[in-house]
């Protein structure tokens, strides 16, 4: 892929990447931006590696969740502050001003990391299971878990 | 608590405001371009010390060839020294001198000519 192809495709990717990566942050468009852009160059560092069987927004997915994880851990560690307080500090200016999508942020900041990816890439972005597996490296049965788990808790924590 | 029904369509009608995509894509370019930088840099690195790789490796070769002529052309180390040692890795070595000096000639030129390479293009970084 050249750099030409790449900045179109990512032209065409960049608004599911970023819907992605707000429901990954619940929220928090700083979060989300910075991960977005460290996302992206890193894609364009490993290009290389890409293999073009396989489908560029699970391959871009992979990159984005595993920078998101990083992202999480380096704030762990610089935080003094517990991260959910710190999210909601930093998020409750920036956080989306639809109704539905801030009570969605603040049940899916309830889910593990890997329930929160997993509901997301299946039921927003609208991945197989077996997509699924291959971004996240978990097996169909941890994933169908995930989901399961996901759900419930997002059934319990959403109210009408 | 919601039905599954509400939390499908929760869930399907997400659609947050995911900003201006231009800005990324104008910051992307921008670090693109530092990369490719970076990658052209390694590349030319990456060249030159190929060429100086099989240059080393031409050099050893006809100073090895040079080295055996030579020390096939002078007499024996045993014929110029006398030693009376009884330890056979002594007199292995002291049969050998000749070769284990020339190779050791030779690494250190080669070793030297890499030094004054690499301190030829500190001096003259443009041309690197």
């Amino acid at each position: 892929m050249t750099r030409e192809q790449f900045i179109s495709t990512i032209k065409r990717e960049q608004e599911a990447l970023m819907r992605f990566l707000l429901a990954l942050c619940c929220g928090d468009h700083d979060d989300a931006s910075d991960i977005a852009q460290e996302t992206l160059i890193k894609a364009y560092i490993a290009l290389d590696r890409y293999d073009e069987r396989e489908q560029f927004a699970a391959w871009i997915r992979r990159i984005a969740y595993n920078t998101f994880i990083n992202h999480r851990k380096k704030r762990q560690r610089e935080a003094t502050q517990p991260i959910e307080q710190a999210r909601h500090i930093a998020g409750g200016q920036e956080a989306d001003s639809k109704f539905d999508n801030e009570e969605l942020h603040r049940a899916l900041a309830a889910l593990s990391h890997s329930e929160r990816l997993a509901i997301v890439l299946h039921y927003i972005e609208g991945f197989k299971i077996n997509e699924i597996t291959q971004i996240t490296g978990c097996s169909e049965a941890a994933v169908k878990k995930q989901l399961q788990r996901g759900r419930e808790e997002l059934k319990r924590r959403i109210t009408r | 608590m919601i039905n599954d029904n509400e939390l499908d369509n929760m869930l399907r009608d997400y659609n947050p405001e995911t900003g201006d995509g231009r800005d990324i894509i104008t910051d992307l370019e921008r670090r693109m371009d530092a990369v490719d930088m970076v990658k052209k840099y390694q590349a030319r690195q990456m060249g030159q010390l190929r060429l100086r790789a099989k240059i080393a490796f031409a050099a050893g070769m006809v100073m090895g060839c040079v080295l055996m002529i030579i020390a096939n052309l002078l007499p024996s180390p045993t014929e110029i020294i006398t030693v009376t040692t009884t330890s056979p890795l002594l007199n292995g070595l002291i049969e050998n001198i000749h070769y284990i000096l020339g190779s050791m000639c030779i690494m250190l030129m080669l070793y030297g000519g890499h030094g004054m390479m690499s301190a030829r293009e500190h001096m003259n970084p443009k041309n690197s």
